[in-house]
């Protein structure tokens, strides 16, 4: 290790600068404390780095890549995205154990994921908090729906989200803009959904319809899985760290790939020690304070590797749950074409991209075979023709010359989808530890995944199944899978959470109810590795809410001279 | 991370905020409709005859019809010579597609598949085009005919063409989105929804 100089005491470092680091970096300079900020990844430059508006012909491979990667399975999110992240991320391998599944989707870029994602900003339930309690089946949370709900009012208020108040208790109101009006298959699905007693209302996304903080109100491109470039679509980076860097109080290294987090002779951590990517030389950071948001399996990985003498199997985890309980979220694809769609007028469905409206789940309390429960999010319109946009027409009709072009003129916007994504019980089969012999690029300890379903996701994907060709039915559709399997890839929708869970015993958890480790008081962490349970609500609303309310207590903390 | 990046970096609410300010004032322009579209040069790496070939297959996989141009007017045959270029795998799909086209317009009519007439090219492609009804001795060409396909569609509705074609309407951004009544009452009345 090279020290050249004397680097600075800072009073926190921050892993990680997705949704959980931005929140974390964003509140604790505006309450005057002083951060440090290391992304693994690259330094983002929206101008540049985002291409929305560009259209497919403006590239001479129109998003296939010059090397035509598309059309081999290596960009699932295409070229047009914005993710800088990857199932495979070159040089940081992971493993995954014999007969396990896994996937495990990176990003490495200022502002992680959230500069892509859908936007889905849901709020948890009170029972979501209480899961054990409500069904018998894993952990409660150490904090209430009433301990976090003035924290997702004051996240919805910043970050900007649109819905309709509808008083439902399987999604809580919350603090909303006006939602886009619905398009017109929306409206069918609706109607149509009334007759079966299924709800749909106005979808809950962090995309502005009314300028917010310098924001301007969303174009109704649907271009925002390519990044947005007006951030009317929330991103970490845009809403939070580069409003963060005004203060003066936050300086971000890039390319700064975490080894481990050190510890003091008194079991207090004092600091980071990391890897600058671009010289390859390993670095040391001192501070009073670390907070990890690397993303929830990172964040295990960082903790597990973090050995010390204090600390011989990881740091914080003298419970053994590091790396435990990790779920991902059920999902599982139905689409049909729809006859009274052929040959509707053709309109704008760009708005915003993917649903402006949903299905919140509608049988809680209900006798199922599963437990727990789902949300639906939905597909349709007339979509921006990109590569791939009609390979599926051209498949199904196995035709060519005039009449492909007509079918293709014909089926196109005659079609729905349906998307299940629900909420996965943690097991005892799933979870990610140090794989004993592999090492990444820079000789860090990788990741090793164990993985499986248990019988409650593989009925509610089931049901799911059931439910979506119901829908269609009765929209006198035609139902035909999308998924190839009955269930989705562990990880696949990147909702991997649980890593570092909370809870009232140290016994069984590593953190208190503020994201604090039970071991180490100076240690927190800020993704969604807290998360106890892993509801059918989208992890990212909560993760901000809780990064707010974790910085809120981390700042008075560190006021008093308790850390 | 270096000074110049840590730079461009903090000089970015600055910009940001100047992009969302001028994004206020007039929505962007995301105009489609209006482009036009020059069919790119080639990227040569096919043989001219092979280039031949699979610029013929193209447009009888999208001809022009009363509604838009053919294939090749999208650079359909530029696309995938371009990826091929870069692919080793597409190259040899394509290399061993466009040949095994030839040999067969060969034995069938006496003339390489380029220089067959009409009759006979779509009369050869019917022959793979359906996998499902394909015979075993085709096999090899329906799997190419397959990639085929798929990229000249690719290619193809990828352009202003055939945004024009199937009628695209977006592509524009607004300032408010809402339902467009006389399509949502001609769905309503057709799924018989009130």
């Amino acid at each position: 290790m090279q020290i050249t100089k004397a680097e600075p005491i800072y009073d926190v470092v921050v892993i990680g600068s997705g949704a959980g680091g931005g929140t974390v970096v964003h509140s604790l300079t505006q309450q005057g404390v002083k951060v440090l900020l290391l992304e693994a990844g690259g330094p983002l430059n929206p101008a540049k780095d985002f291409k929305e508006h560009i259209m497919p012909w403006h590239v001479p491979h129109r998003g296939a890549g010059e090397d035509g990667r598309y059309y081999f399975g290596g960009m699932k999110y295409g070229y047009f995205e914005a993710p800088n992240g990857y199932w495979d991320v070159p040089g940081e391998p992971y493993t995954v154990a014999k007969g396990s599944q896994f996937s495990w989707f990176r990003s490495r870029i200022v502002g992680g994921r959230t500069n892509h994602f859908g936007r889905i900003a849901l709020r948890f339930s009170d029972y979501d908090f209480k899961p054990k309690s409500t069904d018998g089946l894993g952990e409660d949370w150490p904090i209430t729906y009433e301990d976090v709900a003035p924290w997702y009012d004051k996240a919805e208020a910043f970050i900007g989200v649109h819905g309709t108040k509808e008083g439902l208790r399987t999604a809580p109101d919350g603090i909303f803009q006006p939602p886009p009006a619905p398009r017109v298959h929306e409206v069918l699905i609706q109607k149509s959904c009334a007759q079966l007693g299924i709800p749909v209302i106005p979808a809950r996304k962090a995309m502005i319809t009314k300028p917010l903080n310098g924001r301007a109100a969303c174009h109704y491109c649907g271009h925002c899985g390519r990044g947005c470039l007006t951030a009317s679509a929330y991103s970490s980076s845009q809403v939070q760290i580069f409003p963060a860097l005004k203060t003066g109080r936050l300086e971000i290294r890039t390319n700064a790939m975490v080894r481990e987090v050190t510890v003091a002779k008194d079991g207090l951590v004092d600091g980071v020690s990391y890897i600058d990517k671009l010289t390859r030389e390993e670095r040391r950071v001192k501070a009073r304070v670390v907070v990890l948001a690397a993303s929830s399996c990172e964040s295990a990985r960082i903790l597990l590797n973090s050995k010390s003498a204090s600390f011989p199997n990881g740091l914080a985890n003298s419970s053994g749950t590091v790396g435990k309980y990790l779920t991902d979220t059920v999902g599982l694809s139905v689409r049909g074409q729809i006859p009274a769609l052929e040959g509707l007028m053709h309109y704008d469905t760009d708005g915003i991209r993917g649903m402006h409206t949903y299905i919140p789940w509608w049988l809680f309390g209900k006798n199922l075979d599963f437990p727990r429960g789902y949300h639906v999010e939905m597909g349709g319109g007339f979509p921006q023709p990109q590569l791939g946009t009609f390979s599926g027409t051209a498949s199904r009709h196995q035709s060519f010359g005039a009449k492909l072009k007509r079918q293709i003129r014909e089926s196109y916007g005659t079609s729905i989808g349906f998307t299940g994504r629900g909420e996965m019980i943690p097991n005892e089969k799933s979870f990610c530890e140090i794989d004993p012999t592999v090492t990444d690029q820079f000789g860090i300890p990788v990741l090793r995944f164990h993985f499986a379903w248990s019988d409650h996701e593989l009925k509610q994907s089931a049901h799911m199944r059931k439910t979506f060709t119901e829908i269609i039915q009765n929209l006198g559709g035609r139902p035909e899978s999308i998924s190839s399997t009955n269930i989705t890839t562990g990880g696949e929708v990147i909702h991997e959470v649980g890593t570092a869970r909370m809870g009232k015993d140290p016994r069984t958890s590593v953190l208190n109810g503020f994201n604090q480790a039970h071991d180490v008081k100076n240690l927190f962490v800020a993704d969604a590795a807290p998360f106890t349970s892993n509801p059918d609500k989208n992890p990212t609303l909560t993760i901000i809410a809780l990064g707010m309310r974790m910085s809120s207590y981390l700042a008075e903390e560190m006021r008093k001279g308790n850390v | 991370m270096s000074d110049i990046s840590r730079r461009t970096l903090i000089q970015l609410p600055a910009f940001a905020a100047a992009a969302a300010a001028a994004a206020q004032e007039a929505p962007h322009d995301h105009g489609s409709q209006s482009s036009s579209f020059a069919r790119p040069p080639r990227t040569v790496f096919l043989a001219d005859h092979e280039f031949a070939t699979l610029e013929k297959l193209c447009d009888c996989i999208l001809p022009a019809d009363e509604v838009s141009p053919a294939a090749s007017a999208a650079g359909a045959p530029e696309y995938i010579e371009l990826l091929c270029s870069g692919n080793a795998r597409l190259a040899q799909i394509f290399h061993g597609g466009l040949a095994w086209l030839d040999t067969q317009s060969r034995v069938r009519c006496g003339a390489n598949f380029a220089g067959a007439p009409p009759a006979e090219q779509i009369a050869l492609l019917e022959l793979i085009a359906d996998k499902r009804q394909a015979t075993a001795e085709y096999k090899a060409g329906v799997e190419f005919f397959d990639w085929a396909r798929r990229m000249t569609v690719d290619a193809f509705y990828t352009t202003p063409h055939g945004y024009r074609d199937v009628d695209y309407k977006g592509g524009k951004g607004m300032t408010q989105y809402e339902t467009p009544a006389a399509a949502l009452a001609q769905a309503l009345q057709k799924a018989n929804l009130k």
